[in-house]
């Protein structure tokens, strides 16, 4: 049996000794841990030596992987001139480590998919861990090094590999000498800021990399909040740590040396063993050598999920803006002038905050598909109302919007969803998509789905349309802004479902290629188009209405059917509130809202709890789907993606919000005395006629 | 709402980029300039330095921000 010794330089209370079998031979593994003596170590590498097929030495100071060469090797070089000194193979495992480490990522970012994508990743050593830097860089730009903080004790951190090199390359060797090193890591007032300054970068981090060798000096006084639903990247990560992460609320514990044996060893004991199998010198290994048994032996990173369930966290944003001024006495001063200056003031406002750059409205948390995904993100404002924007060229909210999106992929954002208006102006998000860093989605696929979900209940619940299962709903219904991106879907929706459909819009042209569409996927459907949509408001039983008036009077809502559904897909709202007062007998429903999975905090967006719009619904769904991609934009949205984003927002629990109207829900008994309303009212037209 | 100077070329001066981790070291060195958001845990640009004091400490928290979070778009 071949004899695999580990010495390390930490503390002798986890040694060990097993036997295993590796790569058809068998092996005895013994660790001998020296409490940092370095003179009791070389006495165990001379004992040893000759007798172990191959030596490990555990718990050193890894060369870095970034700086003057002389520097790299420092470490290195005093292991090499002892291992020279003894005729058994020595390694201290950084070959092994150093090809586990770009293995391990790029199969997490495999298999796991967009992993790394924008996430905010701070390194406890940039140096140490410069190879990790290198791979995790081609994912994501939020990288902070906090080197010159705990080597150096100077309060600042390096936010750019580049800028890491620099510090390596001169900076670093320089501070070496500077005796403040010494100071400020002793005087207490730079000590303490050091300490908060680090705690306060853990905490805004998604991903913490931390150098195994220091793994409990870094970490020693980290507490929930500072890795609390954290991802931690370490090599070796023993029992002990596992339950340290554990107490500390950690998700994910990525542990870039792969667990082959019965139990976690050190990659200096799995490159001896390796040395061993193979009969080589250490000098003999390529590294191509070590990824082929990596590959052979299936050596795949270790994934430990401290809780015990499987955790992932995917990050989106989305863009609002004020629907209108009255929106911005929101904000108390505002209000209170508004209160005694003239109409104008707010006016002025307006104009003013429509050149204000984006700012962070709410964060986003808690949301949890029953897949057990979860997502979170920020909702960034635009300063521009409907008005606003209207009145300014669209590359004046292309520009903010852009900015947006520079904002969200800093903060880690993986997706960003456009909402409300700034999805209407220009190209409906396609500019914007092709210049911004991270995916777009305008959200319009899954607005049409849910508008058409609240729509189809609502019939439902009022009972007024006899519906037959497998048979078209023996009702009119009409679509207003039918040629738009949702209006056109609606339609094609619709028709599949009554017996006929109404579709008014202001280009016939556009209207016609609509219908001749539509009545090719099907032919038995009554199809009539119109730009004078007013004439048939008092024959519809549906309307929906999609345009983008931003504010101008679509239908009048005098003339309609009593007891029609009325679905409002626009936003803003097609139909003020006053509009819907003057006839209690019409259900007017606002559509689309729908009610996210898990327990979802934010600051208000004008919708009760868990319940959202359904374009922010679809930047969540696609968040928790991990579908970074441009998934809606233009003015035609794509049936197959409506039917897509349905299933996926099923799949993650998003379920259709109780059927609200502008003043709130609708209960059970507010559409059963609509109904009885319109009832009264057509009996009261049937006698009068 | 208080839209808040806090992003990246959209006003003159000096701006919080997101990178702020929240120590509050500019709100310490410039309270007449930087402000802190605690519900979103990061520092920003309450009103622009219009003196030559206020510039100096804007400058000086733009240097000792252990982030380099603070941007400074025009000279002011």
């Amino acid at each position: 049996m071949k004899q695999v010794i580990s010495i390390s330089l930490g503390s002798s209370e986890k040694d060990y000794q097993f036997e295993t079998e590796f790569l058809g031979q068998d092996f005895i593994i013994k660790r001998f841990g020296t409490n940092g003596d370095m003179e009791k170590a070389a006495e165990l590498l001379l004992k040893w030596d000759k007798v172990a097929e191959a030596i490990g030495i555990g718990n050193v100071n890894f060369p870095y992987g970034v700086g003057p060469r002389y520097l790299t090797k420092k470490h290195h070089h005093k292991l090499h001139e002892l291992g020279t000194q003894v005729q058994t193979p020595v390694t201290t495992g950084s070959a092994l480590r150093d090809v586990s480490f770009e293995w391990a990522l790029r199969y997490i970012e495999y298999k796991f998919g967009n992993y790394f994508d924008n996430a905010r990743v701070l390194f406890l050593s940039g140096m140490s861990n410069y190879r990790i830097a290198k791979v995790i860089s081609e994912f994501t730009q939020n990288l902070s090094f906090a080197d010159p903080v705990l080597e150096n004790g100077i309060p600042k951190f390096v936010n750019s590999l580049k800028d890491l090199e620099s510090y390596a390359h001169g900076a670093h060797e320089v501070l070496q000498w500077v005796p403040s090193k010494r100071l400020t890591t002793s005087v207490m007032p730079i000590k303490a800021w050091n300490d908060y300054i680090l705690r306060k970068a853990m905490q805004k981090a998604n991903i913490i990399v931390v150098p195994s060798y220091n793994f409990d000096r870094y970490l020693k006084d980290a507490a929930l909040e500072e890795l609390g639903g954290k991802t931690i990247i370490t090599s070796t990560a023993y029992d002990e740590r596992v339950v340290f992460c554990k107490e500390r609320g950690v998700d994910v514990i990525i542990d870039t040396t792969p667990k082959i044996l019965q139990r976690v060893v050190a990659p200096n004991v799995l490159e001896a063993l390796i040395i061993a199998a193979l009969g080589k010198n250490r000098d003999q290994i390529h590294p191509d050598d070590l990824l082929e048994i990596i590959s052979e032996q299936k050596m795949d990173p270790r994934v430990v999920y401290p809780s015990g369930t499987p955790k992932r966290v995917n990050r989106f944003a989305f863009v609002i803006h004020p629907l209108s001024k009255e929106f911005l006495k929101k904000d108390k001063a505002v209000d209170m002038l508004s209160n005694f200056t003239p109409p104008a003031f707010l006016d002025a406002v307006e104009k003013v905050i429509a050149y204000a750059p984006p700012w962070v409205y709410s964060r986003v948390t808690g949301i949890k598909s029953p897949t057990g995904t979860e997502a979170e993100g920020w909702l960034i404002t635009v300063g521009g109302t409907p008005k606003q924007m209207l009145a300014h060229s669209p590359e004046f909210t292309y520009t903010r919007l852009l900015q947006a999106a520079r904002m969200a992929k800093r903060m880690g954002a993986q997706i960003m969803g456009l909402g409300a208006f700034t999805k209407v102006v220009g190209d409906a998000g396609v500019t914007v998509a092709k210049k911004a860093d991270i995916p777009i989605t305008t959200g319009n696929s899954y607005s049409a789905c849910g508008a058409l979900w609240a729509g189809a209940e609502a019939v439902r619940r009022m009972g007024l349309i006899e519906i037959k299962k497998g048979k078209r709903i023996q009702g009119k219904t009409m679509v207003l802004g039918a040629t738009g991106a949702i209006g056109s879907v609606c339609c094609r929706l619709l028709a599949k479902a009554f017996y006929e459909v109404v579709m008014g819009g202001r280009n016939m042209a556009k209207l016609l290629a609509l219908k001749e569409s539509i009545l090719k996927e099907d032919p038995e459907v009554k199809i009539k188009v119109t730009t004078r949509p007013d004439k048939f408001l008092k024959d519809m039983d549906v309307i929906v209405t999609a345009t983008s008036g931003a504010g101008k009077k679509i239908l009048d809502i005098t003339k309609v059917k009593p007891g029609c559904v009325i679905t409002d897909v626009a936003r803003p709202l097609d139909l003020s509130p006053e509009d819907v007062a003057k006839r209690p007998d019409v259900l007017v429903i606002e559509s689309g809202e729908i009610e996210l999975p898990g327990n979802p905090e934010m600051k208000s967006i004008g919708l009760p709890h868990k319940v959202a719009y359904a374009c922010l619904a679809e930047t969540i769904v696609l968040a928790l789907e991990g579908r970074f991609e441009v998934f809606t934009i233009g003015r035609d949205i794509e049936w197959e993606k409506v039917k897509e984003i349905y299933k996926l927002g099923l799949k993650h629990g998003m379920k259709l919000a109780a059927i609200s109207g502008v003043n709130g829900v609708f209960t059970d008994e507010d559409i059963a005395s609509v109904k009885q309303l319109a009832l009264e009212a057509r009996n009261e037209h049937a006698a009068a006629t | 709402m208080q839209p808040k100077e806090n992003s990246m070329g959209g006003s003159e001066g000096f701006s919080v980029n997101d990178d702020c981790i929240g120590c509050v070291i500019c709100a310490e060195i410039a309270p007449n300039n930087f402000r802190f958001d605690h519900e979103q845990g990061c520092g920003y640009v309450g009103k622009q330095p219009n003196t030559k004091k206020e510039v100096c400490l804007c400058i000086e928290a733009k240097d000792i921000c252990p982030v380099s979070a603070i941007e400074v778009a025009d000279e002011p």
